[in-house]
């Protein structure tokens, strides 16, 4: 895990750029970059804001070598925006993994520092994460290993959270941080008394490299030196998990197991207390190979089987559900006019519907339901369930989702890793020939739409349906761009517009269906799944004209898609 | 945002053609700098994309300069600048050349 001898030379990934960060991990001198900054591959969005584009803006992607073999590697930089992504950002992301899905090289790793979505780019930037989701998970079903490297000083957070999630591996400094919601978003949404953003023991203690190490969502740890977190992606390489059934249930037992032996803690140190580590309070100072050893048993106990394979549940009763009412029971009698046995558990919807060529598996959410630790492990467990028991049969997955749930717990808990495996199992089901379609019908935001609406095959809404980002008050906030500003543009640009027509100019949603809504399911479920065509939709809408041909430079040749 | 060019004159032997070459980042109080070989001999062309509007003449004096110490003749400097100040400016153009130049 250490490399001894480096110690002289050691260089830190936190302080390193991204440029230095994959120079260092991949061997001397090795590192090719692709659509380069003399390429001037910039934001189209920036300037719009008075804010300067970056000649890269902000993420290094290329060809290289690790230990002899080739390996395609991309590096964010997390000084420009946080590591954000935006619309460019995105695509060089998604065209690196088409080419490593083409190229079959030994792996692809990703150097990740980023707050997740540019809220610049807000809808761009939303999308474009979903489309880094998907070009993962599709890589990784194609057996090409893909390890996420976390040790940049911003740390890995928001949509990138689940895409390190998405990843066959991960590795992480002991100063990086991983997580969904990060400390100040949870602040400013939930008060100083749910999480202090300032204090920074906690902030640490929550999100940093050990704790996501014990519990079992990074897979190695490694010093802040770029020679060990290199060491690491060696080690991590040869070892990723495969995207297949048994790996994926293996997963599935491992979070249900966290929930059993941790789902009452509130704080890290709490949940190393249960889990059996000795010495608790002393493992924040510890160095990290004592800190490997000590916590072994801990992190197996974690790591170990269930009691029960379902995972437990919120509430009594709440395993049944009841029968969906109102507007939610209305759109269910309209899609499937045969009847159905969907039921609404606290607002996640699970079941099946009767449609005109059989039996329709439904997943999803209802009455603006957030998705939190619970809900994304009983969502994958049911999807495991119809690909297990009823091999092919497709599935409608409704959303209507304010986002993430916002907490410390869901936090502590590993969120962005249960929502990482909800879409990773997404993807399961698509490989097995499972047809998934999506529809909005009514909010549809950030972590509540990333993980299992945006990974389906084709997405449509219904009239009325509401996909956004963030409201326009916070993204000032946390932009420090003037609201009335924002508002301004968000009457006139899809990147920063709240609503279903930005989001269909965008590529994002494929289209609107009108009643009777069986006849546009009955039409969607009878196409095949193709390729993720969304940015292409979007050069076609005029919403998005860069994330296709970027994506296409990068990913090389008139061959890629 | 401010979008500023500045054609140089610089003494001494041109440049040598080499790879492009970038340092820095786009961030509160920084920059970043790339160095490309450029198409008129004995100048330098830079390019500024700024978020502090009104800094021209500081721009100007800055990169005079610098153009009187550093070889850059026959190179092409662009410039994304979050509000640098023009010591941090004067050390990152000086980081890219000797980048730049240090190339085999």
């Amino acid at each position: 895990m250490t490399a001894p001898g480096h110690g002289s030379t050691r260089a830190s990934c936190r302080e390193s750029s991204a440029r230095r960060r994959i120079a260092g991990v991949l061997d001397p001198g090795s590192f090719r970059e692709t659509l380069g900054p003399a390429e001037r591959a910039q934001s189209p969005h920036l300037a719009a804001l008075g804010l300067p584009a970056a000649f890269d803006d902000g993420v290094v992607v290329g060809a290289g070598l690790l230990g002899g073999a080739p390996v395609l590697a991309a590096s964010q930089e997390g000084a420009f925006l946080g590591g954000s992504v935006g619309e460019v950002h995105g695509a060089k992301l998604v065209g690196l993994l088409r080419r490593a899905e083409r190229e079959r090289p030994g792996a692809v790793l990703l150097l990740l520092d980023s707050g997740g979505v540019r809220l610049q780019e807000a809808n761009a930037g939303l999308v474009a994460v979903s489309e880094v989701m998907r070009a993962v998970l599709s890589a990784r079903a194609a057996g090409v290993p893909v390890v996420a490297l976390v040790g940049g000083a911003w740390g890995c957070f928001g949509g990138m959270g689940i895409v390190a999630r998405c990843c066959g591996a991960i590795a992480m400094c002991e100063d990086g941080r991983l997580g969904l919601s990060g400390p100040e978003v949870i602040e400013a949404t939930q008060g100083v008394e749910e999480l202090d953003a300032a204090d920074r023991a906690l902030v640490w203690r929550t999100y940093g490299g050990k704790h996501r190490y014990l519990i079992g969502e990074a897979d190695r740890l490694a010093q802040d030196d770029l020679g060990d977190l290199r060491a690491a992606a060696q080690h991590l390489v040869a070892r990723v998990r495969p995207l297949d059934l048994a790996a994926l249930e293996a997963e599935h037992a491992m979070l249900v197991r966290r929930l059993e032996v941790a789902g009452a803690c509130r704080d890290a140190a709490e949940v190393w207390r249960v889990a059996g580590a000795r010495d608790p309070d002393r493992l924040p100072l510890v160095e990290v190979d004592e800190f490997v050893a000590s916590i072994a048993d801990a992190r197996a106990r974690l790591g170990s089987a269930p009691s029960s394979a379902a995972p437990p549940r919120a509430g009594a009763g709440a395993e049944v559900g009841t029968p969906p009412t109102g507007r939610t029971g209305a759109l269910l009698a309209d899609l499937f006019p045969r009847g159905h046995e969907v039921r609404d558990r606290a607002g996640l919807l699970v079941g099946a519907g009767r449609g005109s060529s059989g039996e329709v598996a439904v997943l999803g959410s209802a009455g603006g339901a957030e998705l939190g630790v619970e809900g994304a492990l009983a969502l994958a467990g049911e999807l495991l369930r119809v690909v297990r028991d009823h091999p092919g049969r497709p599935v409608l997955v409704l959303v209507d989702s304010r986002g993430q749930r916002m907490s410390r717990r869901d936090e502590v808990l590993g969120l962005n890793g249960f929502l990482g495996h909800l879409a990773a199992t997404v993807e399961l089901a698509r490989r097995r020939g499972h047809r998934i379609v999506a529809l909005v019908h009514g909010d549809a935001v950030s972590g509540g739409v990333l993980p299992l609406g945006f990974m389906a095959d084709e997405v449509h809404a219904v009239e009325g349906a509401n996909p956004w980002v963030m409201s326009l008050p916070a993204m000032a906030r946390v932009t420090k761009l003037p609201l009335g500003r924002l508002e301004a543009l968000s009457r006139t640009s899809p990147v920063f517009a709240p609503g279903l027509e930005a989001f269909l100019g965008l590529g994002a949603i494929e289209s609107v269906w009108r009643p009777p809504l069986h006849e546009p399911l009955a039409a969607a479920l009878a196409r095949p799944a193709g390729p993720d065509l969304r940015a292409q939709r979007g050069l076609e809408r005029g919403g998005r004209l860069l994330a296709a041909p970027v994506a296409l430079r990068v990913a090389g040749g008139a061959n890629a898609r | 945002m401010e979008r500023l060019a500045f054609d140089l004159e610089s003494a001494g032997a041109p440049a040598p053609q080499r790879p492009p070459v970038v340092v820095g980042a786009v961030a509160s109080g920084n920059l970043e700098v790339l160095v490309e070989p450029g198409d008129a001999p004995g100048r330098c062309h830079v390019e500024i994309a700024t978020s502090a509007r009104g800094f021209g003449e500081i721009w100007g004096a800055v990169l005079q300069d610098f153009a009187a110490r550093h070889p850059i003749a026959g190179l092409a400097l662009s410039v994304n600048d979050g509000g640098a100040t023009p010591a941090v400016v004067a050390l990152r153009l000086a980081q890219a050349v000797e980048e730049y130049l240090a190339q085999p």
